[in-house]
């Protein structure tokens, strides 16, 4: 029960992160595999919000020291804006060039990422001061830390709130289209641009949440954290058939709990 | 025969010997002159490594800029090599080594044969479940290959020495004690020179052309005959065993593996030496890789990036963005060349061969039977119920409106699509089952409704790909350069200018495809449907996008086609070419078969008036 339970909060977080690389797979037929870097700048945007003091290329540099839930909004403004960019100056020129172009970029865009945090924050693990919820809950006999519950609730409301805007709002329904057929959404009326760059943001945003729920279960953040999230999320993606929301999800907390025993993985390898 | 255009036209001449020599020659002199001009030991390694990386950049070159297959993996095949001969030549044989450093002479090769065993069978175990894969899933795949071959270095302990990894694997050195890096820089220059003169024999070899092919039209390249799926598995071996091959070197030249030798990181870098270098170019990798490596080695002295050595990464990445943004091709956007054979001078006798497969036909006899086809695409129906023959000595015209399932019927006789129910038999073979590679073989050639060449080739490798069946054979062959081995290929080139003069345009055999004017390319298009001998020719709407006076000149070829006893099938909307040059016409609606007949029948046939202009049109 315990194991599956961890697994479940692993695997919400491996979910978000299925859900964007799925979404962004439906609308351009690529994979982001810069998500995984997107993911750990979600997670250092909200440290450096919360922290008195932080280290940035080597200097001691006074932090805002803000509120939890409002380095939560830095982390995901973070995450999203640096989607949105690259999609902008690295994507959007190769638009219609071929497929192998794309994922060529797509690698690099990630490495160039990498290493930008590397020089921002060092190559070593940053630790991430998690917040006091108090006593593991005892729910069926086993011992649960709160925060999995908060990070499988956040996981699945986030996810569901996403679900929701894809099939009720206009934008949704522009998402929709364009991932369907993108000439005969711009022959509609479409601005297939900037729905792209929307779905973008939106993936975006959703990889940010993924990294700072990471960051706050696991107790760090690191330059190298999104490599294996990111690997596995996309086999979860591939798993629940990749295009689809609620499939990508449900992929991902069935990696999370397939898993052998997530919460002994102290830290991804660091050499890659 | 006529000549139908204006312009003068400019007859190459075969290209001058001499020029081909001047990249292989400087690399060569650059290569050789190395050592002595390098300032220092520490240079001369760098030096050796760089030709490492030449050579791995060279085979991850067959994959993604050949074939076009992204492999981000590429590294396990290298790792595979290194460990091969470290696991030979410590374990097996290091008694024997210790004993006498002489035996590496006979030990090196075995260790050689090993890697590239064992590197190809890893090849064919990734290449294999991807060969069904779109190139994104392609990637995972490939990413996930690579690092289980580097967590199972990691942990195979017994056998890999887990993260200690090996040491004291035996120099580049026949004799005991140290080794100046000359010698291993000059052995290891030896090897990267026999890998690349192989590789680019392969790649000026059917080979070579049946990958670019698949990636420029992988439809197209299975209708010429080329068996798709071995070839994209043949580049995965190829391409293995070269990262194989320079792995034992490798690891020979450090004399230690360990799991920390490999990173994922150098996968992204030898991809990225290829796309800086140009892809799909010869020179292109081979090129970045070099200037990478002394880069690198000079980057190292400068003291912000011996502080941050994500710099270095970084910068690469960066170019690589930059790059495919501005210039995709990559620095060197030198021609690949997919055939050492050159023409004549002359333009030869315009004669197409005969199929060779199967006896001469009496005239009138069935070549090709269609019987109750069915074609079914979800809930359409395309062919209801499609019967008809074509017979030896006639050009049969296939017509109706659009939608009518002409070309629907096309593809399932071409063995792109496969027909939901019904036979068709070629020369008593039944074929509906077939793939396209293997109707080609049987006879059957077809061209498209808009062109479809290799536009990244001229026009004789183009016509040479339609001659691949008969040049493909025993892959060792093609590693050789010696001209002997190709006689084949010099044969070929003279049946390809003969056909090129057949279809009247062997004046431009030289030219890029995607330089020709329409008709020139129709004509090139058809040159190689005939380079692969058919039996029975299927023209898609030869002359859309045609003038008058080309399509009159085309209604001549067609008819010059069947005299060199090759049936023809001919789709066309251009009622005055179909209806003068056709024998036979069967008029196709809505998937059914309303008349069948000569044209001076068809014309006045109540039910093909009805189809094209409507009940009331009387």
């Amino acid at each position: 029960m315990q194991e599956i339970i961890n697994g479940l909060a692993v695997g919400g977080i491996y979910g978000l992160l299925a859900v964007a690389f799925s979404v962004v797979y439906g609308v351009l037929g690529m994979v982001n595999f810069a998500f995984g870097e997107i993911f750990m700048f979600g997670a250092f945007g909200a440290l450096v919000a919360t922290q008195t003091n932080t280290v940035i290329a080597g200097n001691s540099v006074p932090g805002a020291a803000l509120p939890t839930w409002l380095a939560i909004v830095i982390g995901l403004v973070v995450g999203s804006l640096i989607g949105w960019l690259i999609e902008r100056v690295a994507y959007r020129p190769l638009r219609n060039a071929p497929i192998l172009s794309m994922l060529i970029t797509a690698i690099a865009v990630s490495m160039l990422l990498r290493a930008v945090a590397t020089f921002l924050f060092g190559a070593a693990q940053v630790p991430v001061a998690r917040p006091e919820l108090g006593d593991p809950l005892i729910i069926l006999g086993a011992r649960v830390q709160r925060i999995d519950l908060v990070v499988l609730g956040v996981a699945v409301l986030v996810t569901l709130a996403f679900w929701a805007v894809i099939r009720f709002t206009p934008i949704g329904r522009a998402i929709r289209a364009t991932a369907e057929d993108k000439d005969a959404a711009r022959l509609m009326g479409v601005g297939v641009d900037r729905v792209i760059s929307t779905t973008f943001v939106l993936g975006s945003a959703m990889a940010a949440i993924a990294g700072i729920l990471y960051s706050q279960r696991y107790g760090f953040a690191a330059a190298t954290m999104g490599f294996i999230p990111a690997l596995k999320a996309l086999v979860a993606a591939v798993l629940g058939g990749i295009g689809s929301i609620p499939g990508a999800f449900v992929g991902g907390l069935v990696l999370g709990v397939s898993s052998p025993r997530p919460t002994c993985r102290k830290a991804p390898p660091t050499a890659m | 025969m006529s000549n139908t255009h204006t312009t003068p036209i400019v007859i190459l001449k075969p290209e001058l010997g001499m020029k081909r020599w001047i990249w292989p020659g400087i690399f060569l002199i650059l290569g050789l002159i190395a050592p002595f001009i390098l300032p220092g030991d520490k240079w001369i390694r760098v030096a050796a490594l760089s030709l490492v990386y030449v050579a791995l950049a060279s085979g991850l070159n067959i994959l993604v800029g050949l074939t076009g297959l992204l492999d981000l993996g590429f590294i396990a095949f290298f790792i595979v090599g290194a460990y091969t001969t470290a696991i030979f030549t410590v374990r097996s044989f290091g008694p024997v080594l210790e004993a006498n450093p002489a035996a590496l002479m006979w030990v090196l090769p075995i260790s050689v044969v090993a890697a590239i065993v064992l590197a190809g069978i890893a090849g064919t175990i990734i290449g294999y479940p991807t060969l069904r894969a779109r190139g994104d899933y392609l990637a995972i795949m490939t990413l996930a290959f690579g690092e289980i071959v580097r967590i199972v270095s990691i942990n195979w302990t017994d056998f890999t020495g887990g993260a200690v990894g090996i040491r004291n694997i035996p120099p580049l050195s026949i004799s005991s004690g140290m080794v100046p890096p000359t010698v291993t820089y000059f052995v290891l220059f030896g090897i990267v020179v026999i890998l690349l003169v192989a590789l680019a024999s392969l790649i000026a070899s059917p080979v070579g052309r049946a990958w670019v092919a698949i990636r420029e039209d992988e439809l197209v390249a299975s209708s010429m005959g080329i068996r798709t799926r071995r070839y994209k598995l043949l580049a995965y071996v190829v391409g293995a065993s070269t990262a194989g091959v320079i792995g034992v070197f490798f690891a020979h030249m450090n004399q230690f593996v360990n799991p920390d030798s490999f990173t994922l990181e150098d996968n992204f870098i030898v991809l990225s030496l290829v796309i800086l270098g140009g892809a799909g170019t010869f020179w292109g990798p081979i090129t970045g890789a070099v200037l990478w490596i002394f880069f690198q080695a000079v980057a190292k002295d400068i003291p912000l990036i011996q502080s941050h050595p994500e710099f270095r990464t970084g910068f690469l990445a960066l170019i690589v963005i930059v790059l495919m943004l501005l210039r995709p091709g990559g620095i060197v956007s030198k021609r690949l060349e997919l055939t050492r054979a050159r023409g004549g001078a002359l333009p030869p006798q315009g004669e197409v061969q005969p199929f060779a497969g199967a006896a001469p036909k009496a005239t009138g006899e069935v070549v090709l039977a269609v019987d109750r086809l069915k074609q079914v695409f979800g809930g359409l129906t395309a062919l209801e119920s499609v019967t008809f023959q074509l017979r030896h000595g006639e050009i049969l015209g296939l017509m109706g409106p659009n939608g009518a399932g002409k070309s629907t019927l096309l593809n399932a006789i071409s063995g792109v699509t496969r027909a939901t129910s019904g036979t068709i038999e070629a020369d008593g073979e039944r074929i509906e089952k077939l793939e396209s590679s293997a109707v080609s073989t049987r006879g059957i050639a077809r061209t498209f409704q808009t062109v479809r060449l290799f536009w990244d080739m001229t026009v004789l490798e183009n016509l040479l790909v339609g001659g691949h069946t008969r040049l493909a054979g025993f892959l060792p062959k093609f590693l050789s350069p010696f001209p002997f081995v190709r006689r084949g290929e010099r044969a070929t080139v003279a049946e390809a200018e003969a056909v090129l003069s057949f279809v009247d345009v062997w004046e431009i055999r030289d030219r890029r495809a995607s330089s020709l004017d329409a008709y020139q390319q129709r004509r090139v298009e058809i040159a190689r449907a005939l380079m692969t001998r058919p039996r029975v020719l299927l023209l898609d709407e030869p002359a859309a996008g045609l003038n008058e006076s080309e399509t009159r000149d085309l209604a001549r070829l067609i008819s010059r086609i069947r005299e060199q006893h090759i049936d023809v099938i001919l789709i066309e909307h251009d009622m005055d070419l179909l209806m003068g040059v056709s024998d036979r016409i069967v008029v196709l609606d809505h998937g059914v078969i309303i008349a069948d007949g000569p044209p001076n029948e068809i014309r006045k046939n109540p039910a093909v008036l009805e189809a094209y202009l409507g009940s009331d049109a009387k």
